[in-house]
């Protein structure tokens, strides 16, 4: 019952797909952009993610100190946040009358209806993902081989390079899938926040969404080819999913 | 090139307050039960954890001195470690583990991968190279954390415990090797165990810690003979002989000047020089020529008796000089007074051998 419940959608949404237009539809110049736009946007999240990321998963996994509870339920919350509040709260922080986006505005740096905007809220909402498997790795390691490491001459970024994310190998790639699924569907904060203009901020579930509006058919196509780029991201990281 | 090390390190109830010094070319061995602040210590040398009060010096640089503010990374000593659990990386194969060292202080691919090869052969790992860690046996696992740690030639090389994840039936070889590697190594060794004997062997000047103090520091035989502490008793009387090995059919013997001592261990070859250590609770004493499976009897002259609660140990000598340790009941019951003629007995088997 439970399979079929999920599969159910699966299946209409490929009984219902037109081969016959698809080819057209997917040839369309508002289809590619959005589809380069949606990889753009979600590697760049990706990559924005570990690099911010990366540090704080070590300093929860590795430092101690006092709120690090409080830091954690931080780190968790976007996971939580409808995706439609965190693109409101961006405007709030980050927007034209937002709390730092005002000065933002009059240094010339505005994120709405940008493509920045669109990864800002990308990363915003999926960044935890990563955070949260980089950090469970960290734990899992090992210390005593990075001390080994130590003793042998090795600096932090030769530890890191070549004891720590050897170690980490598959919470990593965890993470990333995760946190590329995530934000290629990312949908409610980016239209809240970075808007729906076509080239630089709708990628393709907001040209699902602009095409449901008049073309029942042409949606159903780009969501077909949605689905297939998260499936084949997830299977270049390895296909964990998919194995048992 | 010489080690200075004085330690206070607190840990919760426990506090390590160590002095020890080490000469080059001098194999010191840090012996102490479970939980006596070995690792630590060895934690401590490496740089891996800090010293709250204390210094360490190594061939005239000064490593780290609290209150002071000097502390050299571990990654700057130059302090050669065999952890007691290897540490290898699992992500590397054998190869890359011995020249993770020389990658490190900026050695070339090429370069480094020469040198670790010649390193592997040395230790009898030639094929081992694109082995991955987990496929390594355990006496290979543990050449190849001996090379990892002699490749870059450390000043102070410390070994934690290197003898005692392996199997019995290696023990042989693996003693062999560790004495080889400290024989070869040139600059201060230092080499922590739980087992008197093994340090006894191994070791030119043995320092005994217990529960975070030096309770007593000198040569193996020293410390035999005036053992200080419950955990140094044990020691006592403890007989070492140094000889050589010879095999008469698929019998080997230990040589030791005109006496010759049967043994039970099977991996030595003729020549091989070694050390025999033999418990004094190892060793019977008979009125008459003992007609029983054990395999060494020599005859000799009581030279003391000192009782000590229920047990007494008995200096039989001269040739060879032994130490027995028997109960008191044993003493009353064959009359043994000093002078007397007696005949003591150890089985081959009782006797331990490690290579010089």
């Amino acid at each position: 019952m439970g399979a079929l419940f999920l599969a159910l959608p699966v299946a209409g949404l490929i009984m219902r797909c037109d081969w016959r237009i698809a080819g057209a539809i997917l040839g369309g110049t508002s289809v590619r952009s959005a589809l380069r736009l949606s990889l753009l946007v979600s590697s760049l999240s990706v990559i924005l993610s570990f690099l911010f990321g990366f540090p704080l998963a070590w300093y929860l996994a590795r430092v101690r100190f006092r709120g690090k509870r409080l830091l954690r339920i931080l780190v968790t919350l976007p996971m939580v946040f409808p995706p439609v509040v965190a693109g409101v709260a961006l405007l709030a922080a980050l927007g034209p009358r937002g709390i730092i986006g005002s000065s933002l505005g009059a240094a010339g740096i505005r994120f709405p209806f940008t493509t920045a905007g669109a990864v800002i809220a990308a990363t915003f909402v999926s960044a935890p993902f990563l955070i949260l498997s980089i950090e469970s790795g960290l734990r899992s390691a090992d210390v005593r081989l990075e001390q080994a490491a130590a003793t042998l001459g090795a600096n932090r970024w030769t530890v890191l390079r070549r004891i720590v994310l050897p170690a980490i190998r598959s919470s990593l790639l965890n993470g990333i899938a995760l946190t590329w699924a995530r934000a290629l569907g990312e949908f409610g904060a980016t239209i809240t926040f970075a808007g729906n203009l076509e080239g630089r901020t709708r990628t393709l579930p907001l040209a699902v969404f602009q095409a449901l509006q008049t073309d029942y058919t042409g949606a159903v196509v780009i969501s077909v080819l949605l689905l297939a780029v998260a499936l084949l991201l997830l299977a270049l990281l390895g296909g964990r999913f998919f194995a048992s | 090139m010489n080690l200075f090390a004085r330690m206070e390190i607190r840990r919760g109830d426990f506090e390590l307050d160590v002095e020890l010094r080490a000469a080059e070319g001098e194999t010191v061995a840090l012996v102490g039960p479970n939980g006596s602040g070995k690792s630590t210590f060895v934690a401590a040398l490496a740089g891996l954890i800090g010293i709250d009060r204390g210094e360490v010096r190594l061939g005239g640089e000064l490593l780290e001195r609290s209150p002071g503010g000097v502390r050299v990374p571990s990654r700057k000593r130059n302090v050669g470690v065999v952890f007691q659990e290897r540490r290898l990386f699992p992500s590397m194969n054998a190869r890359e583990n011995v020249a993770f060292g020389l990658r490190s202080r900026g050695v070339g691919a090429k370069e480094a991968r020469r040198r670790a090869d010649d390193w592997l052969d040395r230790f009898g790992l030639a094929p081992c190279g694109d082995r991955r860690v987990d496929e390594l046996s355990g006496g290979e696992a543990q050449r190849v954390a001996l090379a990892r740690a002699l490749i870059v030639e450390p000043t102070l090389l410390l070994l934690d415990e290197p003898l005692s994840a392996l199997d019995v039936e290696l023990r042989g070889a693996a003693r062999r090797l560790v004495s080889r590697a400290l024989r070869e190594f040139s600059g201060v060794r230092i080499v922590i165990t739980h087992d008197p004997l093994e340090a006894f062997a191994l070791a030119d000047r043995v320092v005994i810690l217990e529960e975070g103090r030096v309770t007593q520091e000198g040569t193996p035989s020293e410390v035999a003979r005036r053992p200080v502490s419950s955990f140094a008793a044990s020691l006592a009387g403890v007989n070492l002989f140094k000889g050589t090995i010879r095999v008469d059919g698929d019998r080997r013997f230990v040589d030791v000047g005109e006496t010759s001592l049967r043994i039970g261990c099977a991996d030595f070859s003729p020549g091989e020089s070694v050390v025999a250590v033999v418990k004094p609770q190892a060793v019977v004493i008979a009125l008459d020529v003992p007609r029983s499976s054990l395999r060494n009897h020599f005859t000799g002259r009581i030279e003391s008796i000192e009782s000590h609660g229920g047990t007494a140990t008995v200096r039989i000598g001269p040739h060879p000089a032994l130490t027995a340790e028997v109960t008191m009941t044993a003493v009353e019951e064959l009359g043994l007074r000093e002078g007397k003629e007696v005949w003591a007995s150890v089985k081959a088997i009782e006797i331990e051998v490690y290579p010089a």
